[in-house]
């Protein structure tokens, strides 16, 4: 993992005396709320619905197990023992006190993290695969990019006030877990000619209110050459982003007005103004933030666990939780484990203090002190020796961490919704709780199998309800919510937007709605289909009228 | 907002601890059946006006109005969703008002500065 050198201390721990600085003055009334409110969010803090919320950001979603042990101390000690683990891999913090925040701060640059540019139309926090470094079908780590990013544009000059928030994601993967096509750039490392290693490009991805599926802005760029290039595109984008109309700043809007071609001739352009320099400091940087990233000394393994194979005959539903719950691990003998936070009833993303505990001890004890944050909401361990995936499953079960669900109905996203989030036009947490309690049944879970129910509470898709198999939008229909479903929406390499489907439902009637769906699907599906083949052979006005019917 | 109710109550965050706060007879409280209550345009007028005093004062953030009708025991309960859910000041799946509320948070007339008679 990176760990921060001088600078990086230095720059952290003095934005947190300027925020204490800050939080100060506008408690003696120095600074007014309009005053405030810019610096506040440009240190993650926000105003909801009930209280201030606290974004911090998990860069490119890897976490050590002292940093999640450290997230888990502040949710006990400032918050109401709890955070809530986001679609974008941040965690957020409900209920801070304002002045508690700057401690919260202080604590959180203990263990070199920070709440800086997790809101505001700068940079975000750089989000990846979850199975970065590890995925049996990557060709190599994308964090090393990711790290040079985030220093890159933390505290940017030129790109701190663009038109709009800008999203960068990345994967080193075939299978695209980043959700890169729905992102202001996607990055997806590619071999070119000779095996050289660079990134295929993307830009104009976006959910919201304006959902769109990214254009491939290059085939091919040289790692060594990347942050020109996305220099190139920030450029093009902060001179010609619509600054007119906050619904249309973003740079997916931008493209799609000068049409691709149009975009792409001036990035290059661009592009090749930005001169290369071989003495630039970029090179030396990211080989020594590669060097963070070296692979771990794997010890050499048999690919089968026998340990494994005969607990998983002894016991059920541990099978069934490595049968769910895993994924393939590029080094022999190591799996990828997915902690579900998802369970029955509960909360999508939520973790407790206790909870956070538990993950941290269990990384330290099976996964070399590493974790992951998931565009899903979940935590992922993701280097576990398949001999001791037993116990881990054991120790997360006492937990009640041990929900065999992964990739399954129940594994529902969710925004916050309106229990918590200002901006909300109707809750969505309930109706993802509903889901998991009338899908409970793992034996049905698994029959139905791989399928994404996607839930946002507004049309600001932080639930990501567009790329959604099934996705739910809620929304105020005559003072009261109502919930438009979608369907066929997909947030991988295969990128597509559901299909609205018809009249939204009231709250009530929404999952009911979706169990008729899924009984219509499980009758019309043919042999070994998933929910998404069977909807694209039926077709959309097939699949959406299984919702409507009543009987 | 479509058309305006007949009656409101004042809103806002407190500064401090950023939970949702009423204007109250004396002074800003978690409970809004304690708010104090406005039947008229004007007196909406200057129940907000009361609040953005406060807000000016640095003792809340957000001041807003809120259209209420009165239940059965004559307190005022907001008429949309969204408000019903906040002066719960709990997630709505959150089991019943567990929630902490401290009374009054700070009562005004703490300072002449804070003073404003109606």
């Amino acid at each position: 993992m990176y760990r921060y050198d001088e600078f990086d201390t230095q720059f952290v721990r003095e934005r947190v005396s300027q925020f204490r600085g800050q939080v100060e003055r506008r408690l003696t009334g120095a600074l007014n709320e309009d005053e405030f409110r810019p610096l506040r969010l440009m240190n993650g803090l926000y105003l909801q619905l009930h209280a201030y919320m606290l974004r911090v950001a998990i860069p490119y979603g890897t976490l050590s197990a002292h940093q999640m042990r450290q997230l888990g101390a502040i949710a006990d000690k400032y918050d109401r023992g709890y955070g809530h683990f986001t679609t974008r891999q941040n965690i957020q913090f409900n209920w801070p006190k304002l002045k508690d925040v700057p401690d919260i701060l202080d604590d959180l640059a203990d263990v070199e993290m920070h709440a800086i540019q997790t809101s505001g139309n700068c940079i975000r926090n750089v989000t990846a695969d979850p199975y970065a470094g590890v995925a049996a079908d990557e060709i190599a780590d994308p964090r090393p990019t990711g790290e040079l990013l985030r220093q890159w544009s933390s505290n940017h000059p030129e790109f701190s006030f663009l038109p709009r928030k800008f999203k960068i994601a990345l994967t080193g993967a075939r299978a695209d877990r980043a959700v890169i096509k729905f992102h202001d750039i996607g990055l997806r490392l590619v071999e070119g000619e000779g095996g050289q290693l660079g990134y295929e490009v993307w830009a104009g991805g976006g959910l919201g209110r304006t959902p769109m599926i990214g254009i491939k802005v290059r085939d091919f760029v040289p790692t060594a050459d990347l942050l020109r290039y996305v220099e190139a595109i920030m450029r093009v984008y902060n001179a010609e982003g619509r600054r007119d109309n906050k619904y249309k700043a973003r740079i997916k809007i931008l493209i799609h007005e000068k049409g691709g071609e149009d975009f792409r001739a001036e990035v290059e352009q661009e592009f090749a103004r930005i001169a290369h320099d071989p003495a630039a400091p970029v090179e030396k940087e990211l080989a020594r933030i590669q060097a963070f990233f070296a692979p771990p000394a794997y010890e050499a393994l048999p690919a089968e666990s026998e340990a494994l194979a005969k607990a998983k005959l002894a016991n059920p539903n541990f099978a069934r939780w490595v049968r769910v719950n895993t994924r393939a691990h590029k080094a022999p003998g190591y799996t990828i484990a997915v902690i579900s936070l998802k369970p029955k009833g509960g909360v999508p993303g939520d973790a407790t203090g206790d909870e956070m505990r538990v993950m941290a001890d269990a990384a330290d004890a099976y996964s070399m002190s590493e974790l992951r944050v998931s565009a899903e909401q979940n935590i992922v361990l993701p280097n576990v020796k398949a001999s001791d995936l037993f116990a881990l499953w054991q120790m997360l079960d006492r937990a009640g961490l041990a929900s065999s669900n992964a990739e399954l109905i129940s594994d529902v996203v969710s925004c916050p919704g309106m229990d918590y989030c200002a901006l909300a036009t109707a809750r969505s947490i309930p109706i993802a709780q509903e889901i998991t309690e009338r899908f409970a049944e793992p034996v049905l879970q698994e029959q139905i199998g791989p399928i994404r129910i996607k839930i946002s509470g507004c049309i600001n898709a932080c639930g990501h309800h567009h790329v959604g198999d099934i996705g739910i939008l809620g929304l105020e229909k005559t003072g009261a919510e109502a919930y438009q479903i979608t369907l066929g929406g997909d947030p991988t390499e295969s990128a597509a937007i559901g299909e609205r489907s018809g009249p939204g439902f009231p709250a009530e009637g929404v999952v009911d709605a979706i169990e008729r769906l899924i009984h219509f699907y499980l009758g019309r599906r043919e042999d070994g289909e998933t929910f998404k083949q069977t909807y694209h052979r039926l077709g959309h006005s097939v699949m959406k009228d299984a919702l409507y019917a009543s009987h | 907002m479509a058309k305006r109710a007949e009656l409101q109550i004042v809103t806002a965050n407190h500064l401090l601890e950023g939970h949702s706060v009423f204007l109250g007879e004396d002074g800003w409280t978690a409970d809004h059946h304690a708010a104090r209550i406005a039947a008229t345009p004007e007196e909406s007028a200057e129940l907000e006006a009361l609040g953005r005093v406060d807000e000016a004062g640095n003792i809340v953030v957000g001041v807003y109005l809120v259209d209420v009708a009165l239940d059965a025991s004559g307190d005022p309960e907001p008429i949309h969703y969204r408000e019903k859910m906040r002066v719960r000041a709990i997630p709505s799946f959150w089991p019943d008002p567990v929630k902490a509320r401290p009374q009054s948070l700070r009562p005004r007339g703490d300072g002449e500065a804070h003073h404003v008679s109606l």
